[in-house]
């Protein structure tokens, strides 16, 4: 397994590979902005919150499994909307790959976290503008191993059976646990600041509305 | 607090309680250079002797090494033509005379490279030598001495040699054979082969019968009473089976696990070692298991006393287990004997005059003793002192965080006690995914399943390594002796001039790219099952075929 960590799939020809990006970025887009209504503010201060969970987990790179990510896409899903959160996803993903290394495996990993943001829309976190800590931690665990499973879909091939994914996924287990813990140490250290933040973007947000056009809640 | 105190102290004097079991001490140690020591040191009253194993490539090649007890070098003797790992078990032979002449005190050393070499214990300069066949490889089993006579297992047969002067007795062809120890009884010699017979020659060098066995028998028969017993390898599992030597009637008497260690027999007790553990035998009128103990033991033991023996746990991060044997042959006890340099190993300890000498793959030569020296104390020190701090800073966040806990501060108090259980699975991630892994796949697939059949036969029973290069596969066949996924692919890259490149990360070494070409990453497959471990961490079988294909 150590020896397929570094491998995530097939190589890509670079018309492939282009895309691919394109359509990680156009799938992005049209979630950033479609559904209800983006105002500036939100968009700025979601884009930086991309840039900065991307440059969080290129930085945490050394320490094997521990992803920023995973939470910050729980909580942009459960204060923005499923769509803004798979947005988020796809595009801290895709930044943060094309730092650490870029391929076939993006792909999967936009789809955990994007997976991993609308469990986090759905999962009401966040209860009459209090953030639900222990619920998020436990949905931080679970989201831990989703991203696990969905991430290692990226090995599948052809020729593999069932029971050897079985096996794929079981030797991974180690690294999903540490993954689930360090979404544990992100919760109790960032979360609250996060959903500070967040609460902020979602509250300017909800008042430029209230005064423009009223499309209906994102979810 | 109390209890954090009171759960500190304990943690902390459980740490300085000695590591082992016995009451040895760390007294010196000796790094060999490259190289495994793959089979037991030997020793005598005055010196320890041990050689060197590993694919030896550029100017490095095996060595005998003697020192003296107190941890001296005293010579080295180096073999010069050998390439291929070297594991015949060294013997040392007392000076003596016998029909075929004389001879002077002798380290008896079989090499890779077919040689057969009479050593001077005292400065180790050569007596005699003999060649032997060589095809892929030549000597690996274990010599018998036969009065003023020594049998050799040749690469395809056997040779006696006379002690004086090594001149040839008598040499005979029978079949392949792999660390195939040589045992005499009933008036004949006996040993196995990868071909699956247990060979009977009588002391005139004529072969009398072979006898078909089920699989591979890759030690030397042990006489117990009238009957030979043997542990037969196959491709996943193993056969303890006996040779009755009065009736000619072979029976299988436990099915058992896979990559057999050589047995050992203690008084009228036989200890078997495979990949499932630890399995004892007795025979009355006929054999049955007396007691098995889980562990993985596939290379040599060797008893301490006359009810305590030595097993090297052949897994990483192991050390070597010290078993005590009972009155009715179970296993009563059962500790560990754990050194700096534990890990992959199958060379069991020598014991003399109070001293332990032990060695493993790391190719570091340890002596223990009764009484520890300053040097080995102050690294056993160090040693202890970091795990101290280690014990000390984990104790302080808990306490810490039960501080704030105390104070009614919770958020902080999960914070603390939440950054230092990642920071603690962070360091033990390293171990925990190779045990967890080793546990997952523990047995890959035969190698037949993977055989091409237009490979040349030559390669049958050998190491072959398939590389799938984007624009072509190129496969090694005919390789040997390798014990691990990374000196064979090292070896079969080397052979075709492929530069590999790799990089050493906390979870072992990583092979990026193979003939420039990196891809998405490469794996590789142990007879068609997915690799599990690190490079440097996967053990080899001596019949595999390793593939490497890009992700």
């Amino acid at each position: 397994m150590f020896q397929a960590l570094g491998a995530h799939g097939p190589v890509l020809t670079p018309l492939a590979s282009a895309l691919l990006d394109i359509t990680l970025v156009s799938v992005a887009f049209a979630f950033f902005v479609g559904g209800s209504r983006t105002n500036r503010m939100t968009m700025g201060m979601l884009a930086t919150m991309v840039v900065a969970m991307a440059a969080l987990r290129v930085l945490m790179q050394p320490l094997p499994n521990v992803q920023p990510v995973t939470v910050a896409a729980l909580l942009v899903g459960a204060h923005l909307g499923a769509r803004r959160g798979v947005a988020f996803a796809i595009l801290a993903t895709l930044l943060s790959n094309l730092l650490i290394s870029h391929g076939w495996w993006t792909l999967f990993q936009a789809a955990g976290w994007g997976i991993v943001a609308v469990i986090g829309a759905r999962a009401n976190l966040v209860q009459n503008g209090q953030l639900q800590l222990q619920r998020l931690a436990l949905v931080s665990v679970v989201s831990a191993m989703v991203f696990g499973f969905v991430s290692t879909l990226s090995l599948v091939t052809s020729a593999m059976t069932p029971s050897a994914f079985i096996v794929l996924l079981g030797q991974g287990l180690p690294f999903d646990v540490v993954h689930a813990l360090g979404n544990l140490v992100f919760v109790v250290w960032m979360a609250p600041s996060l959903h500070h933040f967040l609460s902020g973007l979602a509250a300017s947000e909800n008042e430029s509305l209230a005064v423009g056009e009223v499309h209906g809640l994102d979810a | 607090m109390r209890r954090i105190a009171l759960l500190s102290s304990l943690l902390l004097a459980a740490l300085l309680l000695p590591v082992g079991t016995a009451s040895w001490s760390s007294n010196w140690s000796a790094d060999l250079g490259p190289g495994y020591i793959t089979t037991s040191p030997v020793a005598d009253e005055q010196r320890v002797y041990v050689r060197t194993s590993g694919f030896w490539t550029g100017a490095e090649r095996p060595e005998v090494k003697a020192f003296s007890h107190d941890g001296s070098l005293e010579w080295t003797y180096r073999s010069n033509t050998t390439t291929q790992h070297d594991m015949a078990p060294l013997v040392l032979k007392n000076a003596g005379a016998g029909s075929c002449g004389s001879w002077p005190d002798l380290l008896l050393v079989g090499w890779a490279n077919g040689e057969f070499t009479a050593l001077h214990p005292n400065n180790g300069t050569l007596v005699w030598k003999v060649s032997t066949q060589v095809d892929g490889w030549g000597i690996t089993g274990a010599p018998l001495l036969d009065d003023d006579h020594v049998v050799a297992p040749t690469r395809n047969g056997m040779t006696r040699l006379c002690l004086a002067d090594g001149q040839v007795d008598f040499s005979v062809n029978l079949s392949l054979g792999w660390r195939n120890g040589i045992t005499y009884a009933d008036g004949h010699y006996w040993t196995g082969s990868e071909t699956g017979h247990l060979w009977q020659v009588d002391t005139d060098g004529n072969v009398v019968a072979s006898h078909n066995l089920t699989g591979q028998l890759r030690h030397a028969p042990v006489l117990l009473d009238h009957r030979l017993l043997l542990h037969v390898q196959h491709a996943t599992s193993s056969t303890i089976s006996t040779y009755n030597l009065t009736s000619g009637v072979l029976e299988d008497v436990h099915a058992s696990g896979a990559s057999p260690a050589l047995p050992l027999l203690m008084g009228e007790t036989v200890v078997f070692g495979d990949n499932e553990g630890l399995t004892s035998v007795r025979c009355l009128s006929t054999c049955s298991v007396l007691d098995r103990l889980t562990t993985r033991v596939n290379g040599e033991m060797a008893s301490t006393s006359t009810d305590e023996f030595y097993a090297p746990v052949n897994a990483p991060g192991e050390g070597w287990l010290v078993v005590q044997l009972n009155a009715t042959g179970g296993f009563s006890q059962a500790a560990s004997f754990s050194t700096p340099h534990d890990g992959y190993g199958t060379s069991a300890p020598a014991k003399a005059d109070g001293w332990l000498f032990l060695g493993n793959d790391a190719g570091v030569l340890m002596a223990y003793s009764t009484t520890p020296s300053p040097t080995e104390s102050t690294e056993a020190e160090e040693q202890n002192g970091w795990a101290l701090l280690g014990m000390f800073g984990v104790a302080l966040a808990i306490g810490g965080a039960s501080w704030l806990a105390r104070d009614g501060r919770f958020s902080g108090a999960w914070r603390m006690f939440s950054l230092t259980v990642l920071a603690v699975a962070l360091l033990m991630l390293p171990d925990i995914s190779k045990t967890w892994n080793s546990t997952l796949v523990e047995d890959n697939p035969p190698a037949t399943s993977e055989w091409d059949d237009s490979w040349p036969e030559a390669w049958l029973g050998t190491q072959i390594v398939v590389f799938e290069l984007p624009e072509e596969t190129i496969t090694v066949g005919g390789l040997v002796g390798h014990s691990t996924v990374w000196s064979l692919t090292e070896a079969a890259a080397q052979n075709e001039g492929l530069p590999v490149v790799t990089e050493e990360t906390g979870l072992g070494l990583y092979l990026l790219s193979i003939n420039g070409t990196e891809g998405s990453g490469w794996e590789y497959f142990l007879n068609g099952g997915r690799g599990a471990l690190a490079v440097d961490d996967a053990t080899v079988d001596s019949t595999v075929i390793v593939r490497w294909s890009l992700a």
